[in-house]
């Protein structure tokens, strides 16, 4: 056993991984707390599933260090694959076998105690909620509950660490709902969780920790609001009313304003700080008897700290 | 064990491989039975008409001509009977010979060629009769090679030769079915690789190690293959009423090793070649209907073409040699040289192939997946 940064259940050093000339992950370093839910972000193609099958050992790596568990890790250390467990971007199931055949046989690689098995897939097709569907062949299953469970037979042998690698793609809200408040209990019930995703909603909502990746290389980490506080526009007010020229001029002279944007209904002003911003832009509308429709303050979300940094959309890949 | 089962249900829930591995020689082998019916119920037959050239050159070997005699037929009979199956004319100019040879009025010519060597037979077309001359010259050939004296009363009837012929169509359909069995291990095996499918990447995660899986899949499919291997044997011999003569548990265990370079061949398919299932299935498929074709699935005559041209290509093409070991099986006796030679050669065939196999599946990481 070699020594591990304190409290990290994963360690990455420096891992790179090429393909021919181009670079998939680019000298990659980041560690994962024991209980936490790190998300990685970043658009397609930014190196998350690269990663993840790196840390797996699926794939080999030019140079780097992996250490999970603080060993390291290698295809045969059985007994850390042993604490892992993985939910793919694909569906990896077999069409042949019924939904609780399917979930009963992968936890079948974990657990060898038939009965614990047995209850062990109960608990999973519980979670996700396909108790209902249990005789179901995969090819009958909506995308949704298909990708519900995908995600039973990747937990159900109730592992320490879990790897989510963008479990809701292509799936409708309720089953996205389903499939996040089921990962809230896993990360409830003590499983330490690395969820790669290009929603930023979703990390939002689960994420203590985010890592912003793009062409391979991590361009931001920190907390949600750590994160949002690297975005130069701090608040965001949008307002529909019709402004004269004068009016308009006065706003943007206002305490922090960075960006003012009419397009002769809506207006939406960028501020550098977000102290009382949008008090103090009621109160001049106010004074100068102007009326107006909706009026509504926004923070700034991941995505504008990735086009900040990146000059681009995390969805425009 | 529990995993075993499920792969049986993974495997035979597959409706396609079944009809491939299971359903296909079935209706292979109703198709030939359909093909040759004529053939297998016929009483008698005409004698197979042959020229041999008697000229100064066949001293060596004299006792082609006492051969050749004694199974002949009395002048002007027009059945076989026994042993009798040739109608012989005698005749000193090789010439006069092939001229008849060319006119169709004979089946095959038999000469000398010079005094050291075997005679020679000329045949015009690749047929039953062409195929049973052929027989009782391999035959002769092989008695005086073993130093034995040929007894024509030895040789088969014509109705056996004629037996014969028809069995090795259904021999390498046996051995087809060998060989497509291992498409049960090719498409078992590609469920469990991390760079194939979603599954084997789930799989290949997993707290059991890689050998345990390969060596379950493996063991699964090669089950699957024997009861497939055992429904056909159960419907040539019950339903179709064919005889494997009277080696019967020798030719079930010839079965099983032909099964078993089968499911190398399988292996090595959905391990080496780095293609979607498809291509896998075309490439396995092509492997097996080619050696068949070149085993005599198409008619005898096709594989001693080959085995004449380039002999090479019927030793180490697996088809040819489950289906020979088969005909060894039933010709001559469990411990004939041939029969044996051709269990060796599909052991060093599945040797081989597995050995490639395990060096390429012993990878764990890829380069890309």
């Amino acid at each position: 056993m070699s020594k591990t940064t304190a409290g990290s259940i994963i360690e990455v050093k420096n891992l790179t991984k090429k393909y021919k000339e181009l670079t998939a992950i680019d000298n990659l370093s980041f560690d994962v707390k024991k209980g936490e839910i790190l998300g990685l972000l970043g658009p397609n193609g930014s190196g998350k599933s690269t990663t993840i099958n790196c840390i797996l050992s699926l794939l080999k790596f030019d140079q780097g260090e992996i250490k999970i568990l603080g060993k390291t890790m290698a295809p045969d250390a059985l007994d850390i694959k042993r604490e892992i467990g993985v939910v793919f971007q694909d569906v990896a199931v077999f069409d042949e076998l019924t939904v609780w055949e399917n979930v009963n046989y992968f936890c079948g690689l974990y657990i060898n105690d038939k009965e614990t098995c047995k209850q062990y897939t109960e608990e999973a097709l519980k979670l996700v909620g396909l108790e209902d569907f249990k005789k179901f062949l995969p090819k009958k299953l909506s995308g949704g509950l298909l990708r519900r469970l995908n995600i039973a037979c990747g937990i159900a042998h109730k592992p320490k660490i879990i790897f989510l690698d963008e479990p809701t793609v292509a799936v409708d809200p309720q089953s996205r709902n389903n499939i996040l408040d089921g990962i809230k209990k896993l990360r409830d019930d003590g499983a330490t969780i690395i969820y790669t995703t290009h929603y930023m909603e979703e990390v939002e909502i689960l994420c203590d920790r985010i890592i912003i990746l793009d062409r391979g290389k991590i361009i931001a980490a920190g907390t949600n609001d750590s994160l949002k506080d690297l975005a130069k526009v701090k608040e965001r007010i949008t307002i529909e009313a019709e402004l004269s020229t004068k009016i308009q001029a006065k706003i943007a002279e206002l305490r922090d304003v960075v960006n003012v944007k009419y397009d002769g209904k809506t207006m939406v002003i960028s501020y550098k700080d977000a102290r009382k911003n949008l008090a103090e832009l009621v109160s001049l509308l106010e004074s100068s008897r102007i009326s107006y429709g909706k009026i509504f303050s926004e923070r700034p979300t991941l995505n504008d700290v990735f086009l900040e940094l990146t000059g681009k959309e995390l969805r425009d890949q | 064990m529990k995993r075993l089962l499920y792969n049986f249900k993974i495997t035979f829930k597959n409706k396609e491989l079944i009809f491939w591995a299971f359903g296909f020689p079935i209706i292979m082998a109703t198709l030939f039975y359909g093909a040759f019916s004529s053939l297998i119920n016929y009483d008698g037959m005409e004698p197979v008409k042959i020229a041999f050239v008697e000229n100064e050159e066949n001293q060596l070997y004299p006792v082609y001509n006492l051969v050749i005699h004694s199974l002949s037929v009395e002048d002007g009979a027009t059945k076989t009977s026994d042993s009798k199956i040739f109608a012989t004319t005698y005749i000193n100019n090789r010439e006069s010979a092939e001229t008849s040879l060319r006119k169709d009025e004979i089946d095959g010519m038999i000469y000398f060629d010079n005094a050291t060597d075997f005679p020679k037979l000329m045949v015009m077309t690749n047929s039953l009769n062409s195929t049973i001359i052929q027989n009782v010259m391999t035959e002769i050939e092989q008695s005086i090679t073993a130093g034995h004296t040929f007894e024509p009363a030895n040789l088969k009837s014509a109705g056996d030769q004629k037996m014969d012929y028809i069995m090795v169509e259904f021999y390498t359909l046996l051995a087809m079915a060998c060989l497509y069995g291992g498409m049960i291990a090719t498409k078992a095996l590609d469920k469990n690789l991390a760079n194939m499918t979603s599954s084997g990447r789930r799989i290949a995660v997993s707290a059991v190690s890689k050998a345990k899986i390969i060596l379950g899949t493996l063991l699964t499919s090669y089950i699957i293959q024997l009861i497939g291997l055992a429904i056909l044997f159960v419907y040539l011999t019950m339903v179709l009423h064919l005889d494997f003569g009277p080696h019967f548990p020798m030719v079930v265990f010839f079965t099983m090793v032909g099964a078993l370079t089968g499911l190398a061949l399988g292996t090595f398919v959905s391990a080496v070649f780095k293609v979607n299932e498809n291509t896998k299935d075309g490439i396995l498929t092509g492997i097996t209907m080619l050696g068949c074709f070149f085993g005599g699935m198409m008619g005898p005559s096709m594989k001693y073409l080959v085995d004449s041209t380039i002999p090479i290509v019927n030793k180490i093409n697996p088809s040819a040699i489950i289906s020979d070991g088969f005909y060894a099986l039933n010709a001559f006796d469990p411990d004939s040289n041939r029969f044996w030679l051709d269990v060796v050669s599909l052991f060093i065939i599945t040797s081989i192939l597995s050995t490639v196999s395990i060096i390429v599946l012993r990878r764990q990481k890829y380069d890309s997946i």
